[in-house]
Order: C-alpha cells, then sequence, then structure tokens
C-alpha cells in the first residue's frame, strides 16, 4: 500500500475525538512539563507509563508522542523566561532567549522558537513519512548477527559520547544489562539474580526501573541540592513577529532542522549535539554578530529550538522503525512498547501497521495543536513557573509511587522503586549517565537472544558473528566510534600545526 | 593536600559498587544450578560472565584514573543536603512498610505530606489539604476512570 494512503489512514484514526482527545492532553501535559523547571519529558512519560495498563496501545502512544514533542517546546519556554532549561535539550536555547528576554524580547523569543518548533517537527515527521517504509524494509533482511551488530553500535555509541567519562559510561551500560538479566532466563529457564525472592522471578519490570530510574532520581537529586535558590521568572506578554524577526528566522528555522533530524536519528546523537551545531553556526552565518552575548540574537533562539524539535523527529523514526531508543524519550515509549507485548523493530511497520501510522499521523496534529495552544498561551504557561517546589517535587515521588504500585499493588514493588531510585542517584552523583542504564536494561535481553540464536545457527562458530557485509561494516564504525578520542587527538594535532584553531568548544551535558 | 581526598574516596567508592556488582554477577553464576536444558553453546551463563567482566575491566581503570589523579567533569560532589535526601528516601520505604495494613490512601498521603515537609514546605494546614486532595483523587480516580482498585487498608468500607 502506498506510504501516503495509510498516511491517510492514520490521519482518520488519529482525527476520533477520542485520539484527538488523548493528543492534546499529551501536548497539554508535555508543554507543563517541559515548562517547569526539573521535569523532562523522558521523567513524564516514565511516569505516565503504568497507564498503559489501562489505555489502549494508540491512545496511550498519542499521548506520548504529544508529551515528547510538547516538552521539546515547553522548554523553550523556561529556558527564556527563567535561564533555567527544563531539559538538556534547551540549555542553548537558554543563551540567547533569556539575554532577549532581559532586553525585553521576550514575546518574539518565545514566538521564534514556537514558529521554529512546529515548522521543524513539521518537516521532520515529514522526513518520518518518507523514511520509514524503507528503513524498516531494509532492517527487516536483518538476521540475528546483523541484529546483534547494530544493538551492540547502538550501546557503544551510547555510552561512548554520552557522559563525562567512557569508563563510567560503559560501567553504566553494565549495571543495566545487569538489572535486565533479573529474573528466568528466557531460553533455558534457569533463575538468574534473583536471590530466591519469589517477585525477582518474573524480572523487574521496565516500567519500574524507568519510572525509579527517572523521577525517584531527579527527586532525590533535587531534594539532595535544595540549598540552591531557584531564580524569578521574567513577566511576558502574547508572543508575536515583525516582519523583520521573521526574515531573520526563518533560515535559522530550515537550517536548524537540517542539523536536527540526523543526530536524533542515529544512538547517543541526541538533542544536546544538534542545538549546539546550529548555535555555533548561527553565530558565524548571523548579520548581526553584535547581538549574540548582549541583547541577545534572534537567530540563537530560532536555529537551536528548530533543531530541538526535529531531534525528536528524528528519534521517533529510530524508534519505529529499528527499535533503537536513541533518546531517553524514546527508551521509555519503547519500555511502553514492551509493556504491551509488542516488539519493536523492523516488523512493527507490518505487524502493527495501524498503530504506527496512526502515530504519526498525530506527530502532525500534535505539532499542529501545540503552535495553536502556545502562541495565544504563553503568559499563562510562564504561571505554571510559581507553582510551589515542594509540591512539584512532592507530586513527582507521590506519581511515581501511585504508577509503580498500582501495577501489581505490592508493597515490595515500592521498595524496589526505591532501591532503584538510590542507585540511580548514586550512579548521577558519581558522573555516570543514566541513558546506558536504560538501554542495558531495555535492549539487553533482546541482545542476548540473538547472540545466542546466532550461535546456535551456526553451531558454536563465532565467526558468524561478522561473516556479511553488514556486520562487517558495522564493526568497523564501532571501532571507529571506539578510537575516535585519538583520532580527535590527531586531528588536533594537525589543526595546531596550521593555527587553525575552533573557537567554540562543546560543552555537552548527558 | 585536603581538597583532592574527598575527590579520591567518592572515586574508590565507586569503584567498589562496580566490584560489590561484578561479584555478584560471578556469584550468582556460579553458585546457580548445572542447566541441562542449554539449547546452543552460549548458555544462560555467557552473558552474565561478560558482564561482569565488563564491570570489573571498568573498575580496575577507574582505579588507575583515581590514584593517577585523573577525574572526569563531575556534577559538583560538595554541598550534598543528606538531611533532604534521606527524609524523602525514607518516606517512601515508610509507605512501603505501612501500605498493607493502612491502604493507599493513608499510606500515600502521609508519603507525600512528609515528602512536601522535606522539600521545605511549612504551610501545614495547606500541606495536609493537598496531601489528602491528592491520595483520595487517585484512588477514585483508579477506581473508577482506570478500574485498577487500590488497596483501601484500615479505611476499608469507608471509602
Amino acid at each position: 500500500m502506498d506510504v501516503w494512503q495509510q498516511l491517510a489512514e492514520g490521519f482518520a484514526m488519529a482525527l476520533t475525538p477520542t485520539n484527538l482527545l488523548y493528543a492534546a492532553l499529551g501536548v497539554l501535559l508535555g508543554t507543563a512539563v517541559g515548562v517547569l523547571p526539573g521535569l523532562g519529558t523522558s521523567l513524564t512519560v516514565a511516569l505516565l507509563l503504568p497507564l498503559t495498563y489501562a489505555l489502549d496501545p494508540t491512545s496511550a502512544f498519542i499521548m506520548f508522542a504529544g508529551i515528547y514533542y510538547g516538552g521539546a517546546y515547553g522548554g523553550s519556554t523556561t529556558s527564556i523566561l527563567l535561564n533555567t532549561p527544563g531539559e538538556s535539550s534547551t540549555i542553548v536555547t537558554a543563551i540567547e532567549g533569556n539575554l532577549m528576554a532581559k532586553s525585553g524580547r521576550a514575546a518574539q523569543a518565545l514566538a521564534t522558537a514556537a514558529i521554529g518548533s512546529f515548522i521543524a517537527g513539521t518537516i521532520g515527521s515529514l522526513l518520518l513519512v518518507v523514511l520509514a517504509s524503507p528503513i524498516a524494509s531494509l532492517a527487516i533482511q536483518m538476521g540475528a548477527p546483523e541484529y546483534l551488530s547494530v544493538m551492540v553500535l547502538a550501546f557503544v555509541a551510547v555510552t561512548a559520547v554520552l557522559g563525562a567519562s567512557r569508563v563510567r559510561g560503559f560501567a553504566a551500560l553494565g549495571i543495566g544489562l545487569m538489572i535486565g538479566m533479573v529474573g528466568l532466563d528466557p531460553q533455558s529457564g534457569q533463575q538468574r539474580l534473583t536471590f530466591g525472592v519469589p517477585q525477582l522471578i518474573d524480572g523487574l519490570d521496565i516500567v519500574l526501573v524507568a519510572v525509579a530510574m527517572f523521577a525517584i532520581t531527579e527527586a532525590l537529586w533535587v531534594a539532595s541540592r535544595l540549598r540552591t535558590a531557584p531564580e524569578e521568572a521574567i513577566p511576558v506578554g502574547r508572543p508575536w513577529l515583525s516582519g523583520r524577526d521573521l526574515s531573520r528566522s526563518w533560515r535559522p528555522w530550515l537550517r536548524g532542522t537540517v542539523f536536527g533530524f540526523p543526530f536524533g536519528a542515529i544512538p547517543a546523537g541526541g538533542a544536546e549535539i544538534p542545538t549546539f551545531l546550529s548555535y555555533v553556526t548561527e553565530r558565524k552565518l548571523s548579520k548581526h554578530p553584535e547581538e549574540f552575548g548582549t541583547t541577545g540574537a534572534i537567530e540563537g533562539v530560532a536555529g537551536p529550538e528548530a533543531a530541538n524539535n526535529s531531534s525528536a523527529a528524528g528519534s521517533v523514526t529510530s524508534m519505529l522503525t529499528l527499535g533503537l531508543p536513541t533518546s531517553a524519550t524514546t527508551a521509555v515509549m519503547l519500555a511502553a512498547f514492551t509493556s504491551y507485548g509488542i516488539a519493536p523493530g523492523p516488523q512493527l511497520l507490518q505487524s502493527e501497521s495501524e498503530l504506527v501510522w496512526t502515530l504519526i499521523a498525530s506527530l502532525f496534529i500534535g505539532n499542529a495543536l501545540l503552535l495553536l495552544l502556545n502562541l495565544p498561551l504563553a503568559p499563562a504557561w510562564a504561571k505554571l513557573l510559581r507553582i510551589p517546589r515542594p509540591y512539584l517535587y512532592a507530586g513527582i515521588v507521590f506519581f511515581a509511587v501511585l504508577g509503580a504500585f498500582s501495577v501489581n499493588t505490592q508493597a515490595i514493588d515500592i521498595a524496589l522503586l526505591a532501591v532503584i531510585g538510590v542507585l540511580g542517584f548514586v550512579l548521577r552523583k558519581f558522573g555516570f549517565p543514566i541513558l546506558p542504564v536504560m538501554m542495558g536494561v531495555i535492549l539487553g535481553p533482546e541482545a542476548e537472544l540473538q547472540l545466542r540464536r546466532a550461535l546456535q545457527i551456526s553451531d558454536g562458530d563465532v565467526t558468524t558473528l561478522v561473516s556479511s557485509p553488514m556486520t562487517i561494516g558495522v564493526y568497523l564504525v564501532i571501532a571507529v566510534v571506539i578510537a575516535w578520542p585519538l583520532l580527535r587527538w590527531l586531528v588536533g594535532r594537525v589543526r595546531r600545526a596550521t593555527g587553525d584553531r575552533p573557537d567554540v568548544q562543546g560543552d555537552r551535558r548527558s | 593536600m585536603n581538597r583532592a581526598r574527598p575527590g579520591i574516596r567518592s572515586d574508590l567508592s565507586v569503584v567498589l559498587l562496580l566490584v560489590a556488582f561484578g561479584g555478584l554477577l560471578v556469584w550468582d553464576t556460579l553458585t546457580a544450578p548445572a542447566d541441562d536444558m542449554r539449547r546452543g553453546p552460549v548458555g544462560p551463563q555467557t552473558m552474565p560472565l561478560l558482564v561482569a567482566g565488563v564491570l570489573l575491566l571498568c573498575a580496575a581503570v577507574l582505579t588507575v584514573e583515581a590514584l593517577r589523579g585523573r577525574r572526569p567533569r563531575e556534577s559538583d560532589v560538595d554541598a550534598t543536603d543528606w538531611r533532604t535526601w534521606t527524609a524523602v528516601i525514607g518516606a517512601i520505604l515508610l509507605c512501603a512498610v505501612v501500605i498493607d495494613v493502612a491502604g493507599w490512601v493513608l499510606a500515600g498521603g502521609l508519603m507525600f505530606y512528609l515528602c512536601v515537609y522535606a522539600f521545605g514546605s511549612r504551610h501545614y494546614v495547606r500541606d495536609l489539604v493537598v496531601a489528602a486532595v491528592l491520595a483520595l483523587g487517585s484512588f477514585y480516580l483508579f477506581y473508577s476512570g482506570l478500574g485498577i482498585e487500590l488497596p483501601a487498608g484500615i479505611l476499608q468500607g469507608v471509602l
């Protein structure tokens, strides 16, 4: 069936009143949590995961997608008005956006962020429509060795690129793989890491682990540094753009979109790198370089905000076509697939084609809703910044416990939630990134299955793992990723020798 | 000298954590009953041992890095408010302990109230009202909206 026809059917499904309601709910929730400092989209989706036991999958994913896009938008409000990025992806927006707000141009900063997000999100979703089927049909021909190689690539890329150090990344991955191993080994029926506790035989629920790692860890993190006083928000009027602002914004929007999508689609790309690249590019290309860092340049908000949203679309593309989580939020959404018993991966487009196309259609709808809601409502959203912090964080704990408990109504689940939350806190405290942990928990069992399947077919011959051109190619890429610091060091030496050094250095955060 | 020591100590506690996890995996795998349902050349022990290897290797590299004084950019280790931290985690564990007897409304409400206090709110009456609204609201929302019956505990019959 034609792609556009399938999309049209997706729209027909997504435009039913119920699904429209969930899209609106998701977008509102997403914007709200994006605006609230300290609440991220991954955390929100994690908190809502228990709903998957009560909602039908289509509605749940429509809502999750709305939260993802809404969060990408809402984070910009906090960055601009409060200089406190609600998300790591809007750190760059805060640089110029807050300066613009301080010099009285908050309305324009919010407007260029909203329209840029809309344009980038729409283009990104179109790319998803065009690319989904080709990628999936390519991926569906992969056998166990190829699958394994792609998963190893995802593991290595995430651990090598994110976080303070690679060793810590790999250690985090190992801990995640370990958590994923708890329970019965599906192939042999042997118990692993259950310590004779009957509740552990079924394994740790991914929903529980995700809620603990994101929500409880965040609450404990805030609790541990409560003494840091919050900043005051800058009041704002209705967002609008003059013709001059518009003509300064549209090129950065498009360039940001181009940066964002591919980075969102690859493991470990995320939104931080493309937003930063976009910022640097706009700063170089701007006709008003004097505004950067002083009164705030609109290009420095328009580009990164667009990059941010199109990277979300790229992330969703990898999730739907390959079953690979390339961002924390899609990692949590994959957990939702698992809890519905839907196997994510290239076959998803065929086996759950209705769900996938409805979800894609709802991305367009969510994007349009965001623009409609956010341009006129920006002052209202800014009021959310006045919720007393104690209620906010106690609320996170409350809903996390409620979510974890309601799944099986077992008291031990609350205790497990606390234990894993403390583990997450300790990891964060010592500079371990959380995403590799979640990758290990979610992809670990699948990777083990593929490894064992591949070696079973080849009767123990290890060379089967590198027997096809694709696996060789992927492992070569992995080698490059691992050897990257060495390569960068060499490039740096060459650059220094020719006297051409990049003047801005990236400060990535996980 | 004085400044370097807590850094080293925290680095080494990370190493201990990783060694503990790695050791746990090895111990659990080696004490597991021999599997006779093994299918294929890779049994249920391979991955745990592989992961244990990764963890122990990371621990070794981190030890070397710590001893050589190489430390990554880290989230600020200083100024940790352990009192608030303990109060929050304590409230969650208390909830886990009392929930079977007290039910969700009382246990969850109490947990929220303690957390709000821990996070610094001192509006005792307002906090109590918010806690009660959240606890009762979630109970009835789950019951009527999602069809999930949370335990009522000692309030059985009242709610």
